[in-house]
């Protein structure tokens, strides 16, 4: 019909519009989470065509990045979660297949610092982020690198606002020592109000 | 507060401008005697812009676009019912709207917004006037108790008529400001946000939300212990250009 192709081109465009120009931002958090490359496309892939799916369910004007990172978030949970209970059910049945499925995973995996040592990110910043434990760096992707508020970071992680603050606070003070470490051991002298 | 609590508690939070209330007025008047202090929220602020440039998302592969654009050509979206039973799926979407809005705006803050720009088209008597918003904006202050910062929206065509403060029930002030322009009028209220359903958090402090509801369009912008609520026919994408434009 001519109307149900003229709407769909027209919701086509609305999402390519609001949503695909997020697709870099999608795939910088699937990185994060899956730490490997064809993982984090195929997350990605997934969360943008259930996003397309469920387009009617996006306010129209709220942030659509926020929206999008909270539907990538959901099917990295649930996906792990499938994954975890699979793993648990072959490892069950003692089955050395496991073994060899498993393998090739973590061969195929990039290491954190791999990933991050291909951004352009300064090196004493680099180390002190690889250092820091998942949940603190998470943390700061979506509010620093993603630029989203605590709100929205909360909705994404699905924790309480308070417990965005206390990572975030956390994370940043072991960035702010291992930065002032750094710059001791490279002979700069901290500055006033620097720890 | 002393210094460490400052920097423990507080730092990071201000930083990333999201304290408000009681926590920016106690931090505000610690900054204000504390030298060391200032100084670490401007180097916490310097380590926010080494953290965002280094954690800037990376650029997707060009299979994966490439790919993903294919699939979504294939892909049936939530609407591909609607051009067979459009009267329908209107309705139904129109209800889901209104559920959505209950459980995710500030309907009270919408209603009162609404209400306002309802009137403010039969008629709008301002109660305080000035040449230019700053001038009207130090008046409506004065007046009302508390500070208001109105918004100065010359530059994208439209010319501030006036101010009205209402006192309503329990107590309540909102403060009406009508703009009009060309393709329409503004309305912008403000009112505080205690006692207000709104679950648009604290957290989102200057953030500007917007949305479209009963034909009208709005933007809420949760200011301080203020909640501003601008309403107008104009378009959504109309409004985005208005308050980028005037922001």
């Amino acid at each position: 019909m001519a109307g149900s192709k003229a709407y769909r081109a027209d919701l086509r465009g609305e999402f390519s519009r609001e949503a695909l120009p997020h697709l870099d931002a999608l795939y910088g958090a699937a990185l994060h989470l899956t730490r490997n490359r064809d993982e984090a496309q195929d997350l990605c892939q997934e969360a943008m065509l259930r996003a397309y799916r469920s387009f009617d369910q996006f306010a129209a004007g709220t942030n659509c990045r926020a929206w999008l990172l909270t539907i990538l978030y959901n099917v990295f949970r649930n996906g792990y979660r499938r994954h975890q209970r699979e793993h648990l059910a072959l490892a069950q049945e003692g089955l050395a297949r496991a073994a060899q499925r498993q393998e090739p995973l973590s061969a195929a995996s990039d290491s954190p610092e791999q990933l991050l040592a291909e951004s352009r990110m300064e090196p004493e910043v680099r180390a002190a982020l690889e250092r820091l434990p998942q949940e603190f760096r998470g943390a700061l992707m979506l509010v620093d690198g993603q630029e989203l508020s605590y709100q929205e970071a909360a909705q994404v992680l699905a924790v309480p606002v308070g417990t965005v603050r206390s990572r975030l606070s956390r994370a940043r003070g072991l960035m702010r020592q291992a930065l002032a470490e750094f710059a001791l051991q490279h002979g700069f002298k901290p500055r006033p109000g620097q720890e | 507060m002393d210094h460490r609590e400052y920097i423990d508690q507080y730092l990071s939070a201000h930083a990333d401008r999201e304290l408000d209330g009681a926590e920016l007025q106690a931090v505000t008047a610690h900054l204000e005697a504390c030298p060391p202090c200032r100084a670490a929220l401007e180097h916490e602020r310097e380590l926010k812009l080494r953290l965002r440039q280094a954690l800037a998302p990376v650029p997707a592969p060009a299979a994966l676009r490439a790919r993903l654009e294919a699939q979504l050509d294939h892909t049936p979206s939530a609407y591909r019912f609607l051009p067979w039973a459009a009267a329908l799926a209107l309705a139904a979407l129109a209800a889901f709207a209104i559920l959505r809005l209950d459980q995710r705006h500030p309907v009270a803050a919408i209603d009162l917004a609404t209400a306002g720009y309802d009137q403010a088209l039969h008629h709008f008597t301002p109660t305080l006037s000035a040449p230019t918003p700053a001038a009207l904006a130090a008046r409506v202050s004065r007046q009302a108790g508390f500070a208001v910062g109105l918004w100065d929206f010359s530059r994208a065509g439209f010319k501030l008529v006036g101010s009205r403060i209402e006192h309503q029930a329990a107590g309540r002030i909102v403060i009406y400001t009508l703009y009009r322009g060309p393709q329409g009028s503004i309305l912008c209220m403000f009112t505080p946000r205690a006692g207000l359903h709104s679950p648009i958090a604290a957290a989102s402090n200057g953030t500007h939300h917007f949305m479209r509801a009963n034909g009208l369009s709005y933007v809420i912008t949760p200011a301080g212990s203020l909640l501003c609520v601008l309403v107008s026919r104009l378009s959504i994408p109309r409004m985005k250009e208005v308050v980028r434009r005037c922001s």
